[in-house]
């Protein structure tokens, strides 16, 4: 009887395993890249930027116009403002001293031509009118 | 995340799904175009140096707007990313130097609200050799030379130049063409002189130009004679939005070409038609343009102008560029090429000293996959 009991046992365990599905254990392999970046090296130059002033009284304000459209209307209300806020501004409006920088730069070399001209007024600020 | 991650040249993923993992992390640190991208791992980066003789460390060009340094290198892990082969290396290295040139001006053409984006030109017989498709479908999909190239050279002006959409790149609608946008001219099909021979190369030279294209407009010749034709694109022409270009780009089909070298138009002749047509009377004209004080480049003459009938050029061109593309038929095109960007700018492409062992293995390996989809 016990020996027959044993057979059965040994046999039902066979049975078991024949009917669990097959399952793997393994793990997913963790795959490793070595990855190089696709971006580049950006050298910054140093820029010197003046101080703010710390009041704008007695003060030179240069308003300058990148010849877009509303850019002069725009800053003729900003001249306006200052002149009712601040005590003894004076104002320079861009597209009035040189007419020639009241137009988009384009290109770096024309940016610094234009800068220098501005420059030469001697402003101790510059409100710019920028992009479209 | 644009500009936002460590600065380093190579850094290890370890994931059990790598490919995902790498293009949601690229994608998150604004390094892709917004497609997937072929990872750049180093093996990839050497075998896509292998399509070049310079020193990986070599400075190509130095990109704006935040003017990173394109380097060979650089550049190869872009063109990894793309999925470019390593032969079309030399023309991406040309286009790369293109628009690193002062002229070009990428500062504007990367960062301006304006729709532009680099196109480049293929000429020569480099075309055949990397098998770029200069004939139906030449300006679209299906072509990896022409999609892989184009694409390469905007991840780069993104990934090195430092112009991503919304933080430099302010482009108000951007433009499809930043996906790829390169094309090679149907020199079999061109009955004048290829664009390059025009720019002063010998015929068997390989050549790229880069322009800075706008928006397309198509151009439908079917049905017209030449002289239908050319008063079509001079309509079109004096529809424009400004005043001056510098240059346009007519993309120009070949049964239209065939039919305007038959009768008798040369590239001049088809720009002389197109100067003395494309006109709108001044009362238009200074509605559209001095009004609105789009007069840039506009000579004094039209300032001056006091007839509202006298018939005034639109757009006033420094050039015409003709160019034959594309597969049979008359449908032909016309790119405006950006204000600001003055100058055609072409480099003869230089040549790696294994080039024709590159083409070889490139051959190979075509017809090993070629045997494989049969089988």
């Amino acid at each position: 009887m016990k020996r027959g009991l044993r057979k059965a046992a040994a046999a039902w365990a066979v049975l078991m395993v024949l009917m669990v599905p097959a399952v793997s254990f393994s793990r997913e392999a963790i795959q490793e890249w070595q990855l190089v970046h696709p971006e580049g090296v950006i050298k910054i130059e140093p820029m010197k930027i003046n101080a703010h002033p710390s009041t704008l009284v007695g003060k030179t304000v240069l308003l300058r116009s990148n010849g877009k459209h509303n850019a002069d209307n725009y800053l003729t209300r900003v001249a306006e403002l200052l002149q009712k806020e601040v005590k003894d501004v004076k104002i320079i409006k861009s597209w009035e001293v040189a007419p020639e920088t009241n137009t988009i730069s384009q290109n770096p070399d024309k940016s610094k031509q234009f800068a220098q001209r501005l420059a030469s007024f001697k402003p101790d600020l510059v409100i710019g009118s920028q992009c479209d | 995340m644009a500009g936002q991650f460590p600065r380093l040249r190579v850094e290890k993923i370890e994931s059990t799904d790598s490919f995902t993992t790498v293009n949601h992390l690229f994608y998150l640190r604004g390094w892709t175009d917004g497609l997937p991208i072929v990872p750049p791992t180093e093996e990839r980066v050497k075998v896509m140096l292998e399509g070049t003789d310079l020193p990986p460390e070599e400075v190509i060009a130095t990109l704006d707007p935040m003017k990173g340094e394109a380097t060979v290198a650089k550049i190869a892990v872009n063109a990894v990313m793309a999925g470019c082969r390593p032969e079309y290396m030399p023309v991406l290295l040309s286009a790369v130097e293109i628009v690193g040139d002062p002229d070009f001006n990428l500062l504007g053409v990367a960062t301006t609200t304006n729709p532009d984006t680099p196109l480049i030109l293929v000429n020569g017989p480099i075309v055949k050799e990397l098998q770029l498709n200069a004939g139906t479908n030449t300006m679209g999909r299906g072509w990896q030379a022409n999609a892989t190239i184009g694409r390469a050279l905007h991840l780069i002006i993104q990934n090195i130049g430092g112009s991503w959409p919304g933080v430099t790149d302010m482009s108000t609608l951007g433009h499809p063409g930043e996906f790829a946008n390169c094309v090679a001219e149907n020199e079999e099909k061109n009955p004048w002189e290829p664009l390059h021979v025009e720019l002063g190369y010998a015929r068997e030279k390989n050549v790229v130009t880069v322009l800075a294209a706008e928006g397309l407009q198509s151009i439908l010749g079917s049905g017209w004679d030449s002289e239908g034709y050319l008063s079509l694109v001079s309509d079109h022409l004096a529809a424009l939005d400004r005043s001056y270009r510098p240059v346009v780009l007519l993309f120009v089909a070949q049964d239209t070409a065939a039919m305007l070298k038959r009768d008798g138009f040369s590239k001049e002749g088809i720009r002389k038609y197109v100067e003395e047509h494309a006109r709108v009377p001044f009362s238009k004209y200074r509605k559209r343009f001095i009004e609105t004080r789009k007069t840039q480049g506009v000579p004094d003459w039209i300032l001056n102008m006091r007839d509202p009938n006298a018939m005034i050029p639109v757009p006033i061109m420094d050039r015409l560029l003709i160019v034959v593309a594309g597969g049979v038929g008359e449908k032909s095109m016309i790119v405006p090429v950006w204000a600001a960007s003055r100058k055609v700018i072409s480099k003869e492409v230089r040549l790696p000293s294994n080039w024709n062992s590159l083409l070889d293995k490139a051959r190979q390996s075509e017809e090993v996959m070629s045997r494989l989809s049969r089988s």
